[in-house]
């Protein structure tokens, strides 16, 4: 049983009388253990395809199972859920919020979780904080870490919840050479440990990293 | 959790935009502050009153000219400027006629000027008799009251308030409100020359400082001659109001009937005057000063209006600010309604803020006021509920709209937005 099935999915967004299919009736299964990377050139579709995966979108036709369980059709609030508990997403500009410290950024997930209790919650996420190398930190604001750092806050922060995925859009594009390779090697070894991981990049070596590529092509999985 | 989680980030937002917070609070502030200060001030005023007749007794009661429903409707005070119906015949008749009285007398209030050396001023007059120093309205504080004699002779001596006192004999000292140096001035009006129209009148006395006089007018700045010569004076029998004080308190209902009927008879069955007890006369001022409590109150609550909107427009700019912030809560999982709270109470406790800090300003006032006018203002516990209340209301209700903005915005958008 696959991890995540799509069939026949489809986006198709409207600008006044035209239509515009950002993505069209893509096939695909991910299973869980699987490191998959995502390639095309940019306007291909897929942030789009990452979007519809991570529930922050809807698609226009087709359907999406989860853990075997339809999830196109849920609601604001339980499509939030699942965000919340299946879902980790790395972003390429971190999105970290400047107000909290890291360990503020990596707990935040945790306030909108009911399943984990605080106390247990922060002591989680302070192993996985000491994980990813930044045990020395966690007291910091985003602003006085660099850019490797921030990223790295932000994949404990995908962690934290324990989801079965980690969706990571273009995780190295703000980053130098070589903090992009410390983050892929962050993710490699999550791999290992069990982690599903998908990885949106247009550079072919990052896609490396991962055990299986797919190529979109306006819209279309070639 | 999530709530307790929304309050602490409410005031990490709050804090991180100390400025711009405090100036959003400010209209709060200002509302909320001049709400309370209004009732405060009513209430102060109010009780002020309610002391006052109360320490006059309830054995007295006021004849005055017009027909007044106890409620204070009717054609109302219509007595108190022009024609009065109500004459010195009437006194002499009710002080011959009726029994279980122990005081009588009649009151005539005129405009008037007085000089006094080079300085004028225009005092309300005062035709009094003695007897009213035993009704208790009005405590000398040094010199004496007009006795009999004063009146029967027609001497031109006079009684005066504590404002004209300091008006005519408190400038030239920066330490007037301290006791000592008003006792000294007090005393050394006694027996000082002032002209009342023209006429040479000695003072006599000095009367205390009231807060608040019941007979409806500002007992500190009346100036009190023999009646005997205020009807001379302006050639008339018409009198402001008749006061008598009751010798049995039981029988007060009796004594007013006796009055009545002896008042309807000379009047020609016309009943063109009233009778009130204090009772009367005090839910007379009480149903007035709430009209003007909360008309005041009213104008004041437009600030509070103005500060809500304050709000409002400084959530929405937040929320733009912010929508980065509102998308990758969502990505991770927050949810609209929970987007909706936290800037519900984001608002809620800015308002609140306000709120708390516009009663403590309100209480200084307070303070202020009630140091240096012979106003105490009141704080309620009800007041201090009461603007808490708003305070919380007007957040929420100004902080709706901005925080349905935040909860709808797509999360796409919001972390795409630069």
């Amino acid at each position: 049983m696959a991890l995540i099935e799509l069939k026949d999915l489809s986006k198709i967004y409207k600008m006044g009388d035209l239509e515009v299919t950002a993505l069209k009736e893509a096939d695909l299964d991910i299973n869980s253990g699987d490191f998959l990377a995502i390639m095309g050139p940019s306007g291909s579709g897929k942030t789009t395809l990452m979007n519809l995966i991570g529930l922050l979108d809807r698609p226009t036709r087709g359907s999406y199972k989860l853990k075997d369980e339809e999830v196109a059709e849920l609601s604001q609030k339980e499509r939030a859920k699942v965000r919340n508990q299946e879902i980790g997403f790395v972003f390429q500009v971190f999105n970290l919020l400047p107000r909290l410290t890291a360990l503020g950024n990596v707990i935040l997930p945790l306030t909108y979780n009911k399943e984990i209790p605080t106390r247990e919650g922060i002591d989680r996420a302070k192993s996985i904080l000491d994980k990813v190398g930044l045990s020395e930190r966690i007291k910091h604001k985003p602003n006085q870490l660099s850019g490797g750092e921030r990223q790295r806050v932000a994949i404990a922060r995908a962690l934290v919840c324990e989801p079965s995925i980690i969706l990571a859009d273009e995780p190295t594009g703000n980053l130098d050479t070589k903090s992009g390779l410390e983050i892929m090697n962050i993710l490699e070894k999550l791999n290992k440990g069990g982690k599903t991981i998908v990885v949106v990049t247009h550079e072919e070596e990052i896609a490396e990293y991962a055990k299986r590529h797919i190529k979109l092509k306006d819209g279309k999985i070639v | 959790m999530l709530f307790l989680e929304s309050i602490k980030m409410a005031f990490r937002a709050i804090w991180s935009n100390k400025i711009r917070s405090f100036l959003t609070m400010l209209g709060v502030i200002i509302g909320v502050s001049s709400v309370i200060s209004m009732m405060a001030m009513g209430q102060g005023v109010k009780q002020g009153i309610t002391d006052e007749v109360t320490a006059i007794g309830s054995n007295l009661l006021t004849v005055v000219s017009g027909k007044i429903s106890a409620d204070g409707s009717g054609q109302g005070m219509a007595g108190m400027a022009g024609v009065s119906s109500v004459t010195w015949q009437d006194r002499k008749a009710i002080e011959k006629n009726i029994d279980g009285i122990s005081n009588v007398a009649g009151l005539m209030m005129v405009q008037g000027s007085l000089d006094y050396e080079d300085k004028k001023t225009m005092p309300t007059l005062v035709g009094g008799e003695a007897d009213l120093e035993f009704l208790n309205l009005y405590n000398i504080k040094t010199g004496r009251f007009l006795d009999n004699e004063d009146v029967e002779d027609k001497n031109y001596n006079i009684v005066i308030g504590s404002t004209i006192a300091k008006e005519l004999f408190g400038e030239g000292s920066a330490s007037v409100s301290e006791e000592a140096t008003a006792d000294k001035k007090d005393e050394e009006a006694l027996g000082k020359k002032v002209i009342i129209n023209g006429e040479e009148f000695e003072i006599l006395g000095v009367m205390e400082t009231e807060s608040m006089s019941a007979v409806g007018m500002d007992a500190n700045s009346m100036v009190v001659i023999p009646i005997s010569i205020a009807r001379e004076m302006y050639d008339t029998d018409q009198l402001t109001r008749i006061l008598l004080q009751v010798e049995d308190k039981d029988n007060i209902d009796n004594v007013k009937q006796q009055v009545y009927d002896l008042m309807l008879k000379r009047h020609k069955d016309n009943e063109d005057f009233s009778i009130l007890t204090q009772e009367d006369m005090l839910s007379m001022m009480d149903s007035i000063l709430s009209l003007i409590t909360a008309l005041l109150t009213g104008i004041a609550s437009i600030s509070l209006l103005v500060g809500g909107i304050g709000i409002m427009n400084i959530m929405l700019v937040s929320v733009t600010e912010r929508t980065r912030e509102i998308g990758v809560r969502k990505a991770i999982g927050a949810t609209n309604s929970n987007i909706l709270m936290q800037f519900l109470i984001e608002a809620a406790i800015i308002s609140l803020m306000g709120g708390g800090i516009g009663i403590g300003l309100a209480w200084v006032g307070g303070l202020l006021v009630s140091r240096f006018t012979p106003i105490s203002p009141e704080i309620t516990l009800f007041a201090v509920g009461l603007a808490f209340g708003i305070s919380v209301f007007v957040g929420v209700v100004f902080g709706v709209a901005p925080a349905i903005k935040a909860s709808r915005k797509d999360p796409i958008e919001a972390l795409r937005y630069e």
